[in-house]
């Protein structure tokens, strides 16, 4: 499947457009939030969510600004954007339809081709 | 949606990408730092597990460095489209609400950039553009300076060139040429008569010229070397213009043959039209036949350029060729060891574009100089109105600020208008620049300039246009943007009425805009009183002969059909005689020199009487060869004795007339008759017999030359010469224009390949000899009128604008007892106290500059009393005259109806 500008570059985009669904949070916030409900299975480098929040930003897809976090630190929130909810809907249905696809190619006996 | 107010706080917290990103990954190694504490680690053991979770700090840093500024640059650039979309689009709409305010900025930036494109597209044709050679800032010109008679320019000898060619290793190349004119013709049949023959102004050129300055011919070849040795075949490259006029364009022609002046010569190429050189209207090139064994080293009949080596200077070059100088005498055995020391003969090493250009780079910086003042008059003009507009609209600024706009968008406001406006008028004065390059270039200005050809109109000329009208839009919205920051929305909303205070304030900086108006336009007129003039003393000049009634005609006689002086000789009694037959005409008679024309050469002249010191060098004297009816036929009067008898070519005449001034010199309160004197060098004595009036040869500028007549017919140590291109002049009742057609048919009947040219009436001439004077005094003068009028209108409108606000004030004055008179008189007062500090700046700015004109003007100090005084006096009366009016405006105030209030 060829990727077109307005596909989502990767699995990491993904997932921070689905921790922000929650709610407006900083980049740190992102990172709790994978470490906590993929329990840790993931190993995602957290460094690695920054480059994807600019992205994101720079899309269009979410917005940011600086505010104060939960221990009065200066801390950089993220928003999704109306277009960011439309993307993480459309990327959430194509990633629901690719696992399942390839579950089910996982799941086929070998010959069991018709 | 958006998150809480206390987040949005920052939105318009601009912050350089890279500190934003440090704190947003400090922010993030903090925050996991506190987690590994909290669960036991002691503080360094929690940096460094907190480093390792997160991965290479540098590189992540990187990565979003370059996504955030990209993203930035692109978020100012639309941001700044889209602000620049808005203002101009308010901008429009409100001018669209005073268009009389729009049309006259329109109208006074359109004058004041159009004509400074104008010229500056002239400036940049004549003076900037690099010439049309390769590599062109590594080509020179070569002459030298003969210290003989007070120092004169002198070009190049072929004993000078060969020197220079052999042994200057500043040059990697070395070019001559001659110019001359031609008779050109078709086919190979000299004086076939089925074709006209055509007069071409021609060059004769060394093998190497072309390739020197780096010219590839169109079609066919350029010369090869060894041609141009006497003996070589006879061939011509031919001007792409004349090959397409007169030859059809027709390719085949390489190979063919012509007839140049009676010879035939091969066609072997075809030179582009943008290779212009030596002269605009070269149209063909023959190789010049130097013989190395029979140079006149002395005769400086040539001129020459050379190419500089890669990294040689100029001085370096003129250093070389002064040393190889010493070596001509050792060169050419025939000199006298000491010449170059007898004749201080100095090299000289210019930029081909000087030679080229000549001095009209002066004229033309001073143009430009007075129409940029024009332009910042207009500016200063226009910034004042925009004061007036931005008084009125001090309202609507004080709301805005109220509301909490910024400075910065108040000052937007101004700008926008001012962008809209400079615009418009940058784009009718781009039109009017266009036009006058089209006619300059047509010709029909009658203005004379080198590399007319190369001005145009294009896209260099449409960027000065645009940076001139971006910078008048800056300009004129400087001043109502910066006094919009000092409006206090408090202190003008209060008030009910416009507040006096405010408009005090820009009263004063509108004064200073009408002082410098004032300063600058004096500046102008200055110039143009300065050049009136020297025009007007120019024009007082007496040439010394009577151009009325006189039409002049250049004849030249191919030297193939005309080989001996006998058949010149015959051939000019022949002209005259159908001449004189012709209806109407007076008078004829043939001259090698016409006046005014810079025809010739100076000799040196041996005066029996007054013999020289062995050492000492003749001084040099102009030598026109004339007919024996030459001062009856041009009006100038034999001051003593008589002409010489008529010519003969089998006992030439050694009788010669001189000068008034030349008699003056050596025979101060004798008699100049029966006087001997002979060129140096000659063996033959020629007698005076005639003393004539002084004549300016070379230029009404130039002092009348201390000159020898010589008869047209004479004997030089050569033999019997009689000129074989000369210029017949026919005095005739009437219009002399109309007998044009008449001589040339005359000239064609004696013999029908002849060609003949530069027919013109000899006022013609003389009005050319003050055209360069009156171009200029034109464009000053007209550009003084403008800059007059507009400050005129300045200082009206400043004064009328000073008399509505003090309306009160005056209506008071004249309740407690003041007279009518005495408020005229304030108020007047005021207007001509404004015009005499801009007089008293303008003029002390004059005084500093007018030296700049000095090479321009003729007869007149740059300080001429004359002209400053007259120029003051007119800047003054202007004032008075446009202070009048709003003077009597105060004066007709109703006390009780201005103190009723508003």
């Amino acid at each position: 499947m060829a990727k077109t500008e307005r596909d989502l570059y990767g699995t990491i985009e993904l997932l921070v457009l689905k921790s922000l669904s929650w709610g407006p949070t900083h980049g740190f916030g992102v990172a709790r939030w994978v470490e906590l409900v993929s329990g840790d299975e993931l190993h995602v480098e957290e460094g690695s969510l920054y480059p994807a929040l600019h992205r994101l930003e720079a899309e269009g897809w979410v917005e940011a600004e600086w505010g104060v976090s939960e221990n009065r630190r200066r801390a950089k929130f993220y928003n999704l954007t109306p277009l960011g909810r439309r993307m993480l809907r459309a990327e959430e249905g194509r990633w629901e339809r690719f696992v399942a696809t390839m579950t089910r190619v996982l799941a086929a006996a070998p010959g069991s081709v018709a | 949606m958006l998150g809480p107010g206390w987040m949005r706080e920052r939105r318009f917290w601009r912050r350089a990408a890279d500190h934003d990103v440090d704190d947003e990954l400090a922010f993030h190694l903090a925050m996991r730092e506190e987690l590994f504490e909290a669960a036991g680690l002691d503080r360094q053991a929690a940096r460094d597990a907190a480093l390792r979770r997160f991965g290479d700090v540098d590189d992540v840093r990187a990565r979003c460095l370059t996504i955030a500024t990209a993203r930035e640059r692109r978020m100012k650039h639309l941001e700044l489209r889209s602000a620049l979309r808005l203002q101009l689009g308010h901008a429009f709409r409100r001018l669209r609400g005073a268009p009389g305010f729009a049309a006259a900025v329109v109208l006074m930036l359109a004058l004041g950039i159009g004509a400074t494109t104008a010229v500056f597209g002239v400036v940049d044709g004549v003076l900037l553009r690099p010439l049309p050679f390769t590599e062109p800032d590594r080509l020179v010109g070569l002459s030298h300076i003969l210290g003989v008679d007070g120092d004169r320019p002198v070009e190049q000898s072929d004993a000078t060139y060969l020197l220079y060619r052999r042994d200057a290793r500043a040059f990697s190349g070395v070019a001559l040429w001659r110019e001359l004119d031609v008779n050109v013709a078709p086919g190979s049949q000299s004086g076939a008569s089925d074709a006209e023959a055509e007069r071409v102004v021609a060059a004769a050129v060394d093998a190497s010229f072309f390739s020197v300055l780096g010219a590839a011919p169109l079609v066919g070849r350029a010369f090869a070397r060894g041609e141009d040795r006497p003996g070589a075949p006879a061939i011509v490259v031919l001007g792409e213009a004349l090959w397409r006029r007169r030859f059809g364009a027709d390719p085949q022609i390489v190979g063919r043959q012509i007839t140049v002046d009676g010879r035939p010569r091969e066609v072997v190429g075809i030179m582009p039209q943008r290779f212009r050189f030596p002269a605009e209207a070269t149209g063909l090139w023959y190789p010049l036949a130097i013989d190395s064994a029979r140079t006149m080293p002395l005769n400086f009949a040539y001129s020459g350029a050379a190419r500089l080596r890669p990294g040689v200077t100029r001085v370096a070059a003129e250093d070389e060729l002064t040393r190889v100088l010493a070596r001509l005498a050792e060169a050419y055995p025939g000199l006298p060891t000491d010449i170059i020391e007898r004749t201080r003969l100095q090299p000289v090493v210019t930029p081909l574009r000087d030679v080229i250009v000549g001095d009209v780079s002066r004229m033309l910086w001073l143009l430009l100089g007075a129409v940029a003042l024009l332009l910042a008059i207009a500016c200063a003009n226009v910034a004042s109105l925009f004061m007036v507009r931005a008084e009125g609209g001090a309202r609507e600024v004080a709301v805005r600020r109220a509301l909490g706009a910024r400075a910065g968008a108040i000052a937007a406001l101004y700008l926008g208008e001012g962008l809209v406006l400079a615009a418009a008028g940058g784009a009718a004065g781009f039109l009017l620049a266009a036009a006058a390059a089209r006619a300059l270039r047509s010709g029909s200005t009658g203005i004379e300039l080198p590399r007319l050809a190369e001005i145009a109109v294009d896209e260099r000329v449409l960027l000065f246009a645009l940076t001139v009208a971006l910078g008048s839009a800056l300009m004129v919205s400087l001043l109502p943007a910066l006094r919009a920051r000092r409006i206090a929305p408090g202190v003008v909303l209060k008030e009910s009425s416009r507040s006096a205070t405010a408009g005090r304030d820009r009263q004063r900086a509108r004064s200073w805009l009408v002082v410098a108006q004032v300063a600058l336009a004096l500046v102008l007129v200055a110039g143009s009183a300065l050049m009136a003039r020297s025009f007007d003393r120019l024009r007082d000049v007496q040439p010394g002969f009577d151009a009325s009634g006189i039409l002049t005609m250049r004849v030249a006689l191919p030297r193939a059909a005309y080989r001996d002086a006998a058949s010149v000789a015959q051939f000019h009694e022949r002209l005259l005689g159908e001449a004189l037959a012709l209806p109407g005409v007076r008078g004829a008679a043939v001259t090698d020199w016409l006046p005014l024309a810079d025809d010739g050469d100076n000799m040196g002249m041996d005066i029996e009487d007054r013999p020289l010191a062995a050492d000492a060098l003749p001084a040099t004297h102009a030598v026109p060869k004339v007919g024996a009816d030459w001062f009856r036929a041009m009006g100038i009067p034999l001051i003593a004795g008589r002409t010489f008898g008529p010519a003969d070519a089998a006992r030439p005449s050694t009788e010669v007339v001189v000068s008034r001034a030349f008699a003056a010199r050596y025979w101060k309160g004798e008699s100049a008759l029966g006087k001997r004197l002979r060129p140096s060098g000659w063996a033959e004595w020629f007698t005076v017999v005639g003393v004539a009036g002084d004549v300016h040869l070379r230029a009404l500028e130039t002092p009348a030359e201390e000159a020898v007549y010589f008869p047209v017919v004479f004997r030089d140590p050569s033999g019997v010469r009689a000129p074989s291109t000369v210029a017949i002049a026919v005095r005739v009742a009437g219009d002399p224009a109309n007998l044009t057609p008449a001589l040339r048919a005359a000239a064609q009947r004696l013999d029908p390949a002849l060609a003949t040219y530069d027919e013109r009436p000899m006022a013609a001439v003389l009005g050319a000899a003050t055209a360069r004077t009156r171009v200029v005094l034109l464009t000053l003068a007209a550009a003084s009128a403008v800059a007059l009028a507009i400050g005129a209108v300045g200082l009206y409108g400043v004064l009328a604008y000073g008399v509505a606000l003090r309306r009160r004030e005056i209506g008071v004055r004249l309740a407690l007892g003041a007279t009518t008179a005495e408020v005229t008189r304030m108020i007047a007062g005021r207007g001509v106290a404004l015009a005499a500090a801009g007089v008293a700046i303008g003029l002390s700015v004059t005084l500093g500059i007018m030296r700049l004109l000095g090479g321009l003007l003729y007869d007149v100090s740059p300080t001429d009393p004359v002209a400053l005084v007259a120029t003051c006096s007119v800047l003054l009366g202007v004032a008075v005259v446009a202070s009048w009016l709003p003077a009597r405006q105060a004066a007709a105030v109703a006390p009780a109806e201005a103190l009723r209030g508003e």
